[in-house]
């Protein structure tokens, strides 16, 4: 029972790495291989501290990188939100949709449990059909010029394919890109009502999180169909408002999350890099003694993020957001050349400018997951 | 929105996650004494005793040996532990199936 100290300690550590923007789990899991932790212990705090930074991850991922409206043609949900004025709502419904998704964990691991270790393999098969319709998908519900953006990243993607470089990619496309966005047209974060404000209710928020669990179970085994593609996908299914749009996209993040672990223990498969590491040390836990771990880790994670939800919201308010721009854009190079090199840098930099890119072109950011995408297929077929 | 029925909610999750732990810890897991317990799951921990009726290498060049109880009889990795044929032992380690075969990987074997 001491191996709980390890789960509290995971909790903190994943809380501080969520908090800071750009920083992943992933990139501070070699280092827990120097921890003399037993298989236990590390168990405890991996998973822990990984579900913990997708709670946490949220207040960054909606405070930071917000646009001027005027100058913005796309404008993220969470955003959208905190120039409503209702950054605590977006941060609060968000994580609701994320401890709702956990309970929802619960019945689909059963169906998991019966049916997935049968379907996988010839799922397996037909990956590459699949992705290819998402492709078709993807460029279908957007502008004629999102091409431009699936060919870019496609390239990108085929050049970075052998050095796994999914930091600089990422960090371009979706992060550095954003906030450039927020700091060049000098974004700031508007007066906030500091009470929940969300037209949301209870129901409405579980419906959601259904529909984003429901989703990711059956694109989250999939490689390469990140938890935000699974988001545009419920949107195309059902016409979602910018409230709703992020309960999807909060949940199918932390859902994500916990079927990677589910992945692991029941087709040996690893779909995130807490589940890479766990793979390492794997030897015959119970997949119920991990789903223990999901519960007690996201609880607690949920009840300290509502209790920090208010001051971390003013905290960020207070700061001065251009500095806090800037600073993120340092923090981000920084990160990236330290784990990624010159040429990791390269990649950031040409990440973010088709980032950028696709902000001018007035189309959804999803493209650029293209660069994950089309090297998938071709190496699968 | 009722955030105490959530605030509770969590708190559920939190109890409910904590019984999984305790009643699915690897720790928790009954240790086998006897070859017949191990063949039934062939996974999780086991402290054996018996006789090593056989010793041989396997197609991957490793040292192993036959652990005999009465009848049964079981496959037993043994490194680099010193042991001789006939010789009777007391194995502590996990057991695991491999090449659809149930194996016991020892942590200690020790002479008796």
């Amino acid at each position: 029972m001491i191996d709980l100290a390890f789960c509290l300690m995971g909790v903190g550590l994943g809380l501080l790495l969520g908090l800071v923007p750009s920083m992943h789990i992933n990139n501070f899991l070699p280092f827990f291989v120097l921890l003399s932790f037993t298989n236990n212990q590390l168990f405890f705090f991996v998973i822990a501290a990984s579900m913990a930074y997708v709670f946490s991850s949220f207040f960054p991922a909606i405070l930071l990188g917000v646009p001027n409206e005027d100058t913005a043609l796309n404008v993220l949900p969470g955003h959208r939100l905190v120039l409503e004025g209702n950054a605590y709502s977006a941060i609060l419904i968000s994580l609701i949709g994320g401890l709702l998704v956990v309970l929802f964990s619960m019945p689909f691991l059963l169906f998991f449990l019966s049916v997935l270790p049968i379907l996988y393999p010839t799922i397996q098969k037909i990956v590459p059909y699949i992705l290819t319709i998402v492709l078709i998908f993807m460029f279908l519900s957007d502008k004629k010029q999102s091409i431009v953006i699936l060919v870019l990243s496609s390239i990108l993607g085929f050049l970075t394919f052998d050095f796994n470089l999914l930091l600089p990619l990422l960090s371009g496309f979706f992060g550095l890109s954003t906030i450039l966005i927020s700091f060049l047209n000098r974004g700031s974060i508007s007066p906030q009502i500091m009470r929940f404000n969300s037209r949301l209710s209870l129901s409405n928020l579980s419906v959601i999180s259904f529909i984003s669990c429901f989703l990711s179970s059956i694109f989250g085994f999939i490689p390469a169909i990140s938890s935000s593609i699974v988001g545009a996908i419920g949107s195309y299914i059902r016409k979602f408002d910018s409230e709703e749009f992020l309960v999807l996209l909060s949940g199918t993040n932390v859902i994500y999350m916990v079927y990677s672990f589910f992945a692991l223990f029941l087709i040996n498969k690893t779909r995130s890099g807490s589940a890479v590491f766990l793979s390492q040390i794997f030897e015959k836990e119970s997949i119920f003694f991990i789903l223990g771990i999901i519960l007690l880790s996201s609880a607690l994670a949920f009840l300290i993020c509502l209790f920090l939800s208010k001051p971390l919201v003013k905290l960020y308010k207070r700061l001065d957001y251009h500095k806090l721009s800037l600073l993120s854009i340092v923090f981000i190079i920084t990160i990236n050349f330290a784990l990624a090199g010159l040429f990791g840098l390269l990649v950031l930099l040409a990440s973010t400018s088709i980032g950028l890119l696709s902000n001018s072109l007035g189309v959804k950011r999803i493209n650029c997951m293209a660069a994950l995408i089309v090297p998938t297929i071709v190496v699968l077929i | 929105m009722d955030l105490i029925f959530l605030k509770r909610l969590s708190l559920l999750l939190a109890l409910f996650g904590l019984v999984l732990i305790y009643f699915f810890s690897p720790d928790q897991q009954n240790t086998a004494t006897s070859i017949k317990e191990v063949r039934k799951s062939c996974s999780g921990p086991v402290s054996l005793e018996g006789t090593i009726s056989k010793i041989f290498y396997s197609s991957a060049g490793k040292l192993v040996g036959e652990l005999k109880q009465n009848t049964s009889s079981i496959t037993v990795f043994l490194g680099d532990s010193f042991v001789e044929e006939g010789s009777n032992i007391s194995v502590q380690g996990k057991a695991s199936k491999f090449s659809n075969q149930c194996w016991i990987f020892p942590e200690r074997v020790e002479s008796r």
